[in-house]
């Protein structure tokens, strides 16, 4: 059995997880847990698939742990199985409302909602809105906003998570983001008739 | 020679105009094409100044510009708000021992 592992360099932890120390794995299910949870839990339908995923994820990143050649770092390469895995299970199963397809064309007369005090006050409203809108989209857009925007990854390292190179990335990025500029255009100008 | 000299020449002003236009457009496709990498504070300041100066009178770049940043950062709150606490580290780590794990 292994000595107790300080809370020491993760390169550590994970060269003794690929010579096969299951505590030192266990060090690195504990640190990144709850971050994939949450990251997958935006691309699935319920909490329970998001737990599901992120079990599949660690199952996988196991027995492939060997194959990590650390080019990246590890949460990048553990992010990348688990919205690979999340992302298996959405193409099975699209989620309600998807939106169709990206399109570039701003909606005409759309008002200027950053300005307005009342609706920027409705933040709950807002959040709503916003999260049914990044859920509506295709997983391909969706991916790039929830890395980049939601958690906070660097370009460099969501475009890595995804495997794109960073134009395509930024690219992609871009039109999410006014994919869901649009929705809240159309909420706010439905709430205005 | 003039393909058709019955038709008045363009004045000074009109020409203006038009080069003014097509400048406006240039810096439109151009503003719009780098928006994002604005809101993320990637542009050099030179490229920011530029984007700003147009951002100002354009009737779509102007309020883009305003509503982008405002998403960008409600959608960092929505990650910063934490999801339900569900104890997922423990049960990976007893699924990970019952099926992967070598017994000890």
């Amino acid at each position: 059995m292994s000595a107790p592992i300080p809370k020491s360099d993760e390169t550590q932890l994970v060269q003794r997880s690929q010579a096969g120390d299951r505590l030192a794995f266990e060090e690195l299910v504990r640190r990144h847990a709850d971050r994939l949870y949450a990251v997958v839990l935006r691309f699935v339908a319920d909490a329970d698939e998001a737990e599901e995923v992120t079990q599949e994820a660690f199952l996988r990143a196991w027995r492939s742990i060997d194959r990590f050649e650390f080019r990246s770092r590890f949460f990048t390469w553990l992010y990348r199985i688990g919205i690979n895995e999340a992302k298996r299970r959405a193409e099975r199963r699209p989620p309600p409302g998807m939106v169709a397809s990206i399109e570039d064309a701003p909606i005409e007369d759309a008002p200027d909602w950053s300005e307005v005090p009342e609706f920027r006050a409705q933040q709950a409203h807002l959040r709503r809105v916003l999260e049914d809108a990044v859920r509506a989209l295709p997983i391909e857009y969706r991916a790039p906003l929830i890395l980049r925007d939601v958690e906070g990854l660097s370009t460099q390292e969501a475009a890595e998570v995804m495997e794109l190179r960073e134009a395509a990335f930024k690219s992609r990025l871009h039109r999410a983001r006014l994919a869901v500029r649009r929705a809240v255009d159309r909420y706010y100008l439905e709430g205005e008739r | 020679m003039r393909l058709n000299p019955t038709r008045p020449r363009a004045g000074p002003r009109a020409v203006t105009g038009l080069v003014r236009s097509l400048r406006d457009k240039r810096e439109h496709r151009w503003s719009q094409r780098r928006m994002s990498d604005y809101i993320d504070g990637k542009l050099s300041s030179r490229a920011r100044r530029r984007l700003e100066a147009h951002a100002r009178l354009c009737p779509e770049c102007g309020p883009l510009r305003r509503s982008l940043t405002v998403l960008v950062w409600e959608l960092r709150e929505l990650g910063r708000a934490a999801p339900p606490a569900r104890a997922v580290a423990a049960r990976v780590i007893e699924r990970l021992r019952r099926e992967a794990f070598p017994p000890l």
